[in-house]
């Protein structure tokens, strides 16, 4: 052997060195050979010469420079080349939109210094400089940083420019474009250009769109805090007015982030009503990387503004030492989050300039583009949602005992009971029924032995049968505490981008951690066969409980090598999930879900209705509500889980939420210790007289608006609420104490009124 | 595998593993804090909120433009250090950043800001406003108490007493202030170890009043025994620890808040100025959190006191508000941290002081955000109010349809538990004041109502049993004279033993009667195995079990409460072999006669007292109330001196020893016991910090 390779000695040098020169050339190729580059007619080295002429000097763009570049039915784009800011006409009004700080109330600014410019520019950016090691994040703006417009073309109903940073050599690309009433903003992701060392933290795209003074005018910045929530342009002006900002759909667990008590945001939309117009934005591209910010007046300037801000990078901890919680945050240069990023505006006036008139359009993009579709009442009388607890685990003498709350023969016998006493349209959701009980994530069958198991189930599914209601059995498919389905943390769990394993607050001292999507997909099909095979009507994600995030509740990014998504994808997945579920039932449910998932949703379990209580903020609004009411049902917390008792039925009554009770047949003494399940008091034989009581009490306002679309909702008085379905019913709900009346509305203390409908 | 190593090396060092209670680390309800109480067991409860907030004052102050008449310019409270509510519900802010005292109305609007023109405050921590509407201002800057008419006038200036009693050292900074209904000032001063000075209308030094006591611990009275004079005054000085706050209740009592005293951090004080509060109100809180290894206790800043005479306490610590009732008892607890960055209605960041109107609404001065957030009872909560009141004034029958109603909201409440149990209790139904006692975990009440119900249970009986005394004696007495029994015959009916193993557990009753002699035939006669001696372990691990599982409840408050099993077991075992191991080796070092085998095999039999009578014992214990607890306790005394005098046996004929040696084997035993559990506490860590350095250094190279 040896003889053999010193006799061909030269023949293995030359064939090496053969093999050498083909992959050096491979990789060369690799580098320079990229079919995307789309051929550059200027780059950021050739714009840098000019100087930004909105530079020294303290003016916004004058409107004689504006020239109109595209046209629809009712609105009208113009735009000045030389600051890359637009405005909009609303032909059908003749408001007209500022891509800027409305001009009238410039005169009057305060502002001075960095803040000027940024109100000024078009877009403000956050760069850090990778190549070092102490930099911190900077806020920049388009006019400071010597910006330029460069490309500038025309699209159909609009145009396309790069915004040049010549500093910082960032290019953004953006169309700016109208398409029937709205306007579409939209940055292209794949000509984003970091040609310099600085890479992009952030972008806010014309952050001052339709910002205005607070001169008195009525209006508010609205934002989808909770169910909603509006900031009064003409509060007195307080000493603690801060910035609203949030993430849409909640923080990135991936990420690191400051701690926040606000609620999450659902819906991907924010706007703004001052006087008789107002314009409502949808996120409806890349929202899983966009945050909403709102500043009131005197945060950071005289002017009033919200808008979104869109990431593209964000700091994570990378762990030096887990068992000592060492760890560093750090910026991944390499990883930019990608999607185009887009807004539509909308843009109201009249009747329509409300919160009520921008959840009513946001209904039609939902119902036009979404497809959403209406709900068909299955009975005039409205449903009834019981949500029964199987059981939990909790610490005993030998371990874990299992603890049974209810049977599937006390289960019978409590619907039993219900339909007897006249609740004949019920919907029925099974929870903690899975082996080991509530707190046993990842195991979805068997149904628990202590409760009849499987067989114990079909006996109780063929009674609901009989009786013509639907029951759903309360799944998650996002945590795994159990192993179940061969589950193992380190090789299936959702891992951050420094590999740590991401858990659900909730429970993470219960080990509950994150499963990777793509990891459980093949699992689910199985499991809904199963229950299908048993008798299910369908599945609950979620649960329909509190505790215990679900696909549709929480979204974060995943980076485990073999099932990773990133947020963006996260949400297809989530929605692919719901899908399949959909194909194989006729009911499927989700649990404080985000607006991407209620399209799938037949049901929504504990629909947010409350805001986050920011001294800035007003009150909250039921924009969800009036979006969702007639397309999707939905239910708040359940009534035997309520918080004041009198002010969250009122609440339920105002939002046009539906009656939702909670039972176990056991005290719930019995589970002193569980580790998830807290409820107030659920034992069925305490509630049974009051359950038909409140469901008589939901129905009259309610039964005969179940596929009605909320109107309008307007604040008549203080504590004083009026809802207006479209057939014309209107329920007016009472907060104080006292009787109110005034003309048709006579409403006593802590008390409802329904004016109008077939229910009279 | 590794729980169970943590479980060895918490038992080694003799640590309880105590249940915590499982908590969440995110909270989402419809308040945007959580309101919570907490069982006897100390299981935390969720509850619906008692309070929610309305208002929230002061983030909208202004003053008029110094250049320009027509402006105004903000001038939020900076700092404020005390808030305080007169008999008219007016609101008095003394804000000490600002050199100024803000009155609001009784309908929360701003009324006027109370400053001295010519000799202004500085740095006002403390006001207080007496029932015509005088104020004081505890003026801390200026080293002074202001005392203003209602409009605003000075009446009288207090500096620093003149007395022979007041000593030339004191400091003389006001901070807070009360005046009782004689016009007697009582001021707080900071670090004013001495209490509270006591002064009267007119300035004069009455006395210090309310000081807390010197905290002494045990290793203090070590310090102070071995230590000489100059070493022990060279420690950190002992002090009393100084009062943080006061307040005045409707009744004229005073309280005090020292949040460095542990034991009783608020204070009810009588005319002499000791304690009258029965209960400690500490401060409640969720989760802990640790700094070197200690559990941080709250540190509470102030106190306020209802209407009711309910009390309110506040912690700047964990940011939470706890309400008790008059006797301390714990009502309910709320709030948390709130969220640096976003300012919240009901959130607080640091509360500096707190109080309650006429109508029951509560204040909370936030010092960080420079607000008063005003809160009010919430449905449940009033309810509660309303429940407690009736309960604390003895109407127990009359309470429950009020508790029965909050139980129906919250089945888990304790204190309407608790209620239901007295009102069950004054109605003759023991039965179920017994279970609902023990399902709150009140020791006393349930053995208060245990008692009624045997006596009735006695009662009901007395006829049979008396019959059933006379039936026995009759048949006894004819019973005897059929059939004499002998012991003889007893015995052969018991299986023949000749078995090494049954001979072995036979000596086990030996050793009780002679238990020298028994011992030492253990060491020289063989008569005990090992297998014996790991039965007489299962034995005494049943027994320890039973006992731990099956005692009365007013005996054992954890029954009911979930232990592992192995906890028990564990702890025990290693305790007992910890007590093997270093028993022989300091034996053998120190001339002892006896191996490995003896000290094993005659520590297990050492246990059988426990063995025997413990079980008995806690049989018995369920027809035991509080009022037998002497013989109770007086049975179980009496058996673990028991088993101490047979170690103390074992060690003394195993090993051959004399009586005083004995006691320095058993000392030295102990002693290195100690140091077993500080060596393998020491190896456990170290080795662990060995596998992470290993591992970081991994990481290093895998990242760098």
């Amino acid at each position: 052997m040896k003889q053999h390779i010193r006799d061909h000695m030269t023949n293995y040098i030359v064939a090496v060195i053969c093999m050498l020169v083909v992959v050096v050339m491979a990789t060369q190729v690799s580098i320079t050979f990229d079919p995307n580059e789309p051929v550059r007619k200027t780059t950021i080295a050739e714009t840098s010469a000019v100087s930004n002429p909105m530079m020294g000097n303290e003016a916004l763009p004058e409107a004689s420079r504006f020239r109109n570049v595209a046209e629809t039915e009712s609105l009208q784009l113009h735009l000045d080349e030389a600051s890359g800011h637009f405005m909009v006409i609303d032909k059908r009004s003749g408001n007209a939109w500022y891509s800027f700080p409305h001009p009238d109330h410039w005169a009057n600014e305060s502002t001075e210094g960095a803040w000027q410019d940024h109100l000024r520019s078009p877009l403000m950016i956050q760069t850090l400089d990778f190549s070092n090691h102490n930099a911190k994040p900077t806020i920049k703006n388009w006019i400071t940083d010597n910006g330029a417009i460069a490309n500038l073309e025309p699209i159909p109903g609009g145009v396309r420019l790069d915004y040049v940073f010549t500093k910082s050599a960032i290019s953004i690309t953006v169309e700016i474009s109208i398409d029937g009433d709205s306007l579409q903003t939209k940055i292209l992701d794949d000509r984003i250009r970091e040609s310099g060392l600085e890479g992009l933290l952030w972008v806010r795209l014309f952050p001052f769109l339709g910002a205005e003074h607070s001169v008195g005018q009525e209006g508010y910045l609205f934002i989808p805090d909770g169910s909603g929530a509006i900031i009064d342009l003409n509060q007195p002006v307080t000493t603690l007015n801060k910035l609203y900002q949030e993430y849409i759909y909640g923080q990135d667990l991936a990420y690191v982030t400051d701690p926040s008590t606000r609620r999450n945001i659902s819906v991907p939309v924010y706007g703004m009503k001052s006087g008789s117009k107002a314009f409502l934005a949808v996120v409806n591209g890349g929202s899983a990387y966009a945050q909403l910010l709102a500043s009131p007046a005197k945060a950071n300037s005289d002017y009033n503004w919200v808008t979104s801000e869109m990431r593209y990078r964000s700091p994570f901890r990378q762990v030096t030492n887990r068992s000592l919680n060492r760890s560093f945050l750090k910026y991944d240069k390499d990883y930019r989050f990608a999607s185009d990023r887009s807004t539509r505006y909308y843009f109201l006036d009249g009747d329509q300039a409300s919160y009520a008139g921008m959840a009513t359009r946001y209904r039609q993009v939902l119902m036009e583009e979404e497809g959403y579709t209406r709900v068909m009442p299955k009975q005039d009388d409205i449903p009834l949602y019981v949500t029964i607890v199987g059981g939990d685990s909790q610490p005993g003498t030998f371990g874990d005992e299992h603890v049974p709350m209810t049977t599937t023969s006390e289960a019978m016998q409590m619907v039993q009971k219900l339909y007897g006493m006249g609740i004949e349209n019920m919907t029925i959701n099974l929870l903690g029924w899975q082996k080991n009980g509530f707190h046993a994530f990842g195991g979805i069958l068997p149904v628990d032995r202590n409760l009849g198991g499987n067989e114990g189930m079909k006996y109780f599914l063929d009674f609901t049968r009989f009786l013509d209601i639907p029951v759903t059995y309360g799944v998650n498919y996002l945590m795994n505490n159990t192993g179940a389905k061969q589950f193992v943390q380190r090789h299936h769990g959702v891992r951050d981008l420094s590999g740590t394993v991401i858990h659900d607050p909730d429970f993470y001292d219960d080990n509950g951690a994150l499963v990777s999507h793509n990891y459980i997909i093949p699992y689910m099909q199985q499991d809904l066969d199963a229950l299908k095979e048993i008798g299910f009507d369908g599945v609950t994600f979620g649960g329909g409980y509190r505790y215990g995030s679900d696909i549709g509740q929480l979204l974060v990014s995943d980076y485990n090598s073999n099932y990773g998504a990133n947020r963006q994808e996260a949400i297809d997945l989530q929605q692919h999930m719901l899908h399949v579920a959909k194909q194989t039932f006729d009911v499927v449910n989700t649990t404080n879900s985000f607006f991407y998932a209620n399209g799938y949703a037949d049901h929504i379990f504990n629909l947010q209705d409350d805001y986050s209580h920011d001294l800035f903020s007003e009150r909250a609004v039921p924009f969800m509500q009036i979006a969702l009411h007639g397309l999707v049902t939905y239910t708040s917390n359940y009534i035997n889980e309520r918080e004041e008792y009198t002010t969250n039925f009122l609440r339920d009554i105002e939002y046009g939420s539906l009656p939702a009770f909670i039972f176990t047949s056991s005290s719930n003494d019995r589970l002193r210790s569980s580790r998830g399940l807290r409820l107030f008091n659920s034992r069925f034989a305490d509630w049974d007289n009051e359950v038909v009581e409140q469901y008589q009490k939901y129905n009259r306002a309610l039964g005969d608006v179940q596929s009605e679309f909320i109107a309008d909702h307007r604040k008549v008085a203080d504590d004083i609420f009026e809802t207006t379905y479209s057939n014309g019913k209107r329920v007016i709900v009472n907060y104080s104490d006292q009787r109110f009346a005034e003309g048709e509305i006579d409403v006593a203390a802590q008390n409802y009124q329904v004016i109008g409908g077939t229910a009279q | 595998m590794k729980r169970v190593a943590y479980r060895v090396l918490l038992s080694f060092l003799g640590c309880l593993i105590v249940g915590q209670a499982w908590v969440p680390n995110v909270i989402r309800a419809d308040a945007m804090y959580s309101t919570y109480t907490k069982d006897n067991y100390g299981g935390i409860v969720f509850t619906q909120p008692a309070y929610i907030p309305i208002d929230v004052l002061g983030k909208d102050l202004v003053v008029p433009n110094a250049q320009d008449v027509e402006e105004v310019v903000f001038s939020p409270l900076r700092q404020p250090g005390d808030l305080f509510i007169d008999d008219r519900d007016h609101l008095y802010v003394a804000d000490s950043g600002n050199n100024r005292i803000v009155h609001y109305d009784e309908q929360f609007h701003f009324v006027r800001y109370i400053t001295l023109e010519d000799d202004p405050f500085s740095n006002p921590q403390g006001v207080f406003v007496d029932g015509e509407g005088h104020i004081y201002v505890a003026d801390t800057g200026n080293n002074r108490v202001v005392h203003l008419d209602a409009a605003g006038h000075i009446v009288h200036i207090f500096y620093k007493p003149e007395s022979r009693y007041v000593p030339e050292d004191l400091k003389f900074d006001p901070t807070k202030l009360v005046v009782d209904r004689r016009g007697y000032l009582y001021v707080v001063t900071l670090g004013g170890y001495r209490g509270m000075i006591q002064l009267d209308g007119k300035g004069n030094f009455q006395s210090f009043y309310g000081a807390n006591l010197t905290p002494f611990s045990v290793l203090d009275a070590v310090k102070k025994m071995m230590y000489s004079r100059e070493m022990y005054s060279n420690e950190m000085s002992k002090l009393p620890p100084s009062i943080n706050n006061i307040a005045l209740d409707r009744a004229g009592f005073l309280f005090t808040v020292t949040d460095a005293a542990p034991d009783h951090p608020v204070k009810r004080l009588d005319m002499r100025g000791t304690n009258i509060l029965p209960q400690p109100t500490q401060g409640e809180y969720v989760k802990k959190t640790y700094a070197e290894g200690k559990a941080l206790p709250p540190l509470l800043q102030d106190v306020a006191i209802d209407r009711y005479g309910n009390i309110a306490t506040i912690d700047s610590r964990y940011n939470y508000i706890s309400h008790y009732d008059p006797d301390g008892n714990l009502l309910y607890f709320w709030g948390g941290r709130s969220s640096p960055s976003v300012s919240q209605m009901g959130m607080i960041k640091n509360p500096a002081a707190i109080g309650f109107n006429s109508k029951n609404q509560l204040f909370i001065l936030d010092d960080q955000e420079g607000v008063v957030q005003v809160f009010e009872l919430s449905e449940f909560g009033s309810l509660i109010q309303q429940a407690n009141q009736l309960t604390i004034n003895g109407f127990y029958e009359e309470s429950e349809p009020y508790w029965q109603q909050v139980l129906q909201f919250n089945s888990r409440f304790a204190p309407a538990i608790e209620g239901m149990g007295k009102a069950a209790y004054k109605k003759g139904q023991y039965e179920l004041a017994v279970q609902y006692f023990q399902r709150v975990g009140n020791q006393t009440g349930y053995s208060d109502a245990f008692w009624q119900l045997r006596l009735q249970w006695f009662q009901d009986k007395f006829s049979l049993f008396a019959t059933l005394f006379v039936l026995l004696s009759i048949g006894y007495l004819t019973g005897k004279r059929l059939y004499r029994l002998r012991p003889a015959r007893w015995k052969r009916l018991l299986p023949d033993i000749r078995l090494e193993f049954m001979v072995h557990l036979k000596h086990a009753l030996y050793i009780l009667k002679h238990p020298i002699d028994g011992f030492t035939a253990i060491r020289h006669e063989n008569k005990g195995g090992l297998v014996s001696a790991a039965v007489l372990l299962l034995f005494m691990l049943c027994a320890l079990l039973f006992h731990n599982y099956y005692t009365s409840f007013a005996f054992n408050p954890n029954k009911g409460q979930a232990v592992h099993i192995a906890d028990t077991v564990i702890q025990f075992m290693s305790v007992w072999f910890g007590w093997v191991v270093c028993n022989h080796l300091i034996s053998s070092i120190y001339r002892g006669e006896g191996r490995f085998k003896d000290v094993f095999v005659g520590s297990a039999y050492a246990l059988m007292p426990f063995i025997l009578v413990s079980i008995p014992l806690s049989i018995v214990s369920n027809v035991f109330t509080l009022s037998e607890e002497t013989i109770y306790h007086y049975v179980l005394y009496g058996i673990y001196t028991w088993v101490a005098a047979m170690f103390f046996w074992k060690v003394q004929s195993i090993q051959n020893y004399s009586v005083g040696e004995t006691i320095l084997n058993i000392s030295l035993s102990l002693f290195s016991m100690l140091v077993l559990g500080v060596l393998v506490f020491i190896i456990f860590s170290l080795s662990n910090e060995l596998r992470v350095f290993v591992y970081e250094v991994y990481q290093e190279v895998l990242l760098r």
